[in-house]
């Protein structure tokens, strides 16, 4: 005995549903609305460049993270899970003797990888618009705000993703899509389950229940992780 | 050798069903939606909101019914590839076969869909692609097709006939149709859907003799004569005649003696009791309409009984 394992092997099933999303995501044409997000996110950058300090704040929690971050996260899980329930949209797999909780993995994966790197296109981007070269604190700005989008995108599409595992057709992720705009503007604990009011916190906005910037984007990682696993959960249901 | 067992699954349009499909051709028909709904729960995809599916056999799969039966679902959907081939090659791979995808389509006569994007074909195309890789599911514990001889235009109705037929040696073949005359076609047992219960062959579909007994626990005598070996269909229309009971034997006086044993036994008053041979005057048969009607919703009573 030499003690060597093997190579772990990705589960082809992950694979494949992450495939399936990408693909449905593409031919879907949804990944157009991504330019859109981001001249409008530009545009409306440079228009609070025009009225001077604070522009980037009200940039990022306007159009960046308050509109476009959401918007595309939910039009990618809506798109990848072809606008049906999770458990649907993982039948073809299933069928066949897959893993649901593998093949969900898969589809989270793809919806993942999405929305946080859009999160950190718009954060950085927008930041980079209504702040560069204003003060010498810009560069560390456009940082921060590329991870902020980041959690921010990962807290929506696992969130999004675990919402479709309810509804005949997932409508839960429209209700999601609707609380999180009704609640997360809040300051009130309503605010705190909804990753709208967290982003908000870290980039300079009211915090929910006075909390602080890192128990904001602790809450994130929470959000993120406690739906991601139980979408994964779910994936049968 | 194994079975398909449903245990107590109970779902929309479906009341609690207990039913062991043995190996063999055995055909369901009635309303295509509620015999989607029982494919798609025998095929793995869906869950029932009560019960469950087994696959009994030398190793019994509780719940895994996905990975062991090969199905064709009423709607369905390939998985994801740029092309048919590589889509029906990721489905081996998760069912385990080593085949080659190209041999699964040119032995149902779907070579040409090959090259094509599965997002591309059509309704019957996607059909017949997954029809031709569950016939070809040598390691299948159990076959339920949804309306196979549908997809007829495109695969051979005899390919999928013999398929059927050399598969039912060994396995539990389960064809599911709205169309009376595929199970004619195909033959073996036949079973009807109504009223979100599973019944045996009405009784004049098969040979030997039929009782009509009127009773008015006919219900409860419908559910015990079901249980009777001998008995090989039992037909209860609660609606249409709830004070009547046809059962159908080869054998006339074993079924007479069954009649009035279960009605000693359990205490059950019996009003008449006529024997008659099923060819004197059989039903017509041709209207399926006419013996089965629109399901409704469950009722208690007698689900899931078969003989």
């Amino acid at each position: 005995v030499t003690g060597k394992t093997e190579p772990r092997r990705v589960s082809p099933e992950g694979v494949l549903a992450a495939r399936a999303a990408l693909e449905r995501f593409l031919e879907a044409k949804t990944w157009l609305a991504l330019p859109v997000g981001i001249v409008g996110c530009v545009l409306v950058a440079l228009l609070e460049r025009r009225h001077g300090v604070g522009a980037a704040d009200r940039a990022l929690s306007g159009a960046a993270f308050g509109l476009s971050l959401p918007i595309l996260a939910y039009l990618v899980t809506d798109s990848s899970l072809s606008r049906r329930r999770l458990s649907t949209n993982l039948s073809s797999i299933v069928r066949h003797g897959g893993s649901p909780s593998a093949a969900a993995s898969g589809t989270l994966a793809s919806v993942l990888l999405f929305s946080t790197s859009t999160g950190a296109l718009l954060g950085a981007l927008t930041t980079f618009v209504a702040r560069a070269g204003t003060d010498g604190a810009w560069l560390r700005d456009v940082g921060a705000s590329a991870w902020i989008g980041i959690l921010g995108g990962a807290a929506y599409a696992s969130a999004f993703v675990f919402a479709s595992s309810f509804g005949k057709r997932g409508g839960g992720r429209q209700l999601l899509f609707a609380l999180d705009f009704l609640f997360g503007i809040s300051s009130s604990a309503l605010a705190l389950p909804w990753p709208r009011s967290h982003i908000r916190n870290l980039i300079g906005g009211t915090p929910p229940l006075e909390l602080s910037q890192p128990a904001s984007a602790a809450a994130l990682v929470l959000i993120a992780g406690l739906t991601a696993i139980f979408a994964v959960r779910r994936a049968r249901a | 050798m194994s079975d398909l067992l449903l245990e107590q699954v109970t779902d929309e349009w479906l009341g609690p069903i207990t039913l062991r499909i043995e190996p063999g051709v055995t055909t369901l028909t009635g309303d295509p939606a509620p015999l989607g709904r029982i494919v798609e729960i025998l095929a793995g995809v869906r869950t029932p909101r009560r019960g469950k599916v087994t696959l009994v056999g030398p190793t019994d799969q509780a719940n895994a019914a996905s990975a062991r039966v090969a199905a064709l679902l009423p709607e369905e959907e390939l998985v994801a590839a740029p092309d048919v081939l590589r889509a029906l090659a990721a489905a081996l791979t998760l069912r385990g076969l080593e085949l080659e995808p190209r041999t699964v389509l040119e032995s149902a006569g779907l070579a040409d869909l090959g090259g094509r994007r599965p997002a591309r074909l059509d309704f019957l195309e996607r059909r017949a692609v997954m029809l031709a890789l569950a016939l070809a599911d040598v390691r299948a514990g159990g076959f339920v097709l949804y309306d196979p001889l549908s997809v007829s235009p495109l695969v051979p109705r005899g390919f999928v006939l013999d398929a059927c037929l050399e598969h039912a040696r060994t396995k539990p073949v389960l064809v599911a149709s709205p169309h009376l005359e595929d199970a004619l076609v195909l033959g073996g047992r036949l079973l009807t859907f109504a009223r979100g219960t599973v019944f045996a062959a009405p009784a004049w579909y098969g040979s030997g003799a039929s009782v009509h007994v009127r009773s008015k626990q006919a219900r409860r005598l419908a559910g015990l004569l079901a249980e009777e070996p001998g008995v090989s269909g039992v037909l209860f229309d609660a609606e249409r005649a709830p004070f009547e009971v046809i059962a159908k034997s080869l054998d006339p006086e074993m079924l007479a003696e069954s009649v009035t044993r279960l009605a000693c036994d359990h205490g059950l008053a019996i009003a008449s009791i006529v024997v008659s041979p099923s060819s004197a005057s059989p039903p017509a048969p041709q209207d399926p309409s006419r013996v089965l009607p629109r399901a409704a919703p469950p009722r208690p009573g007698i689900h899931g009984n078969e003989a």
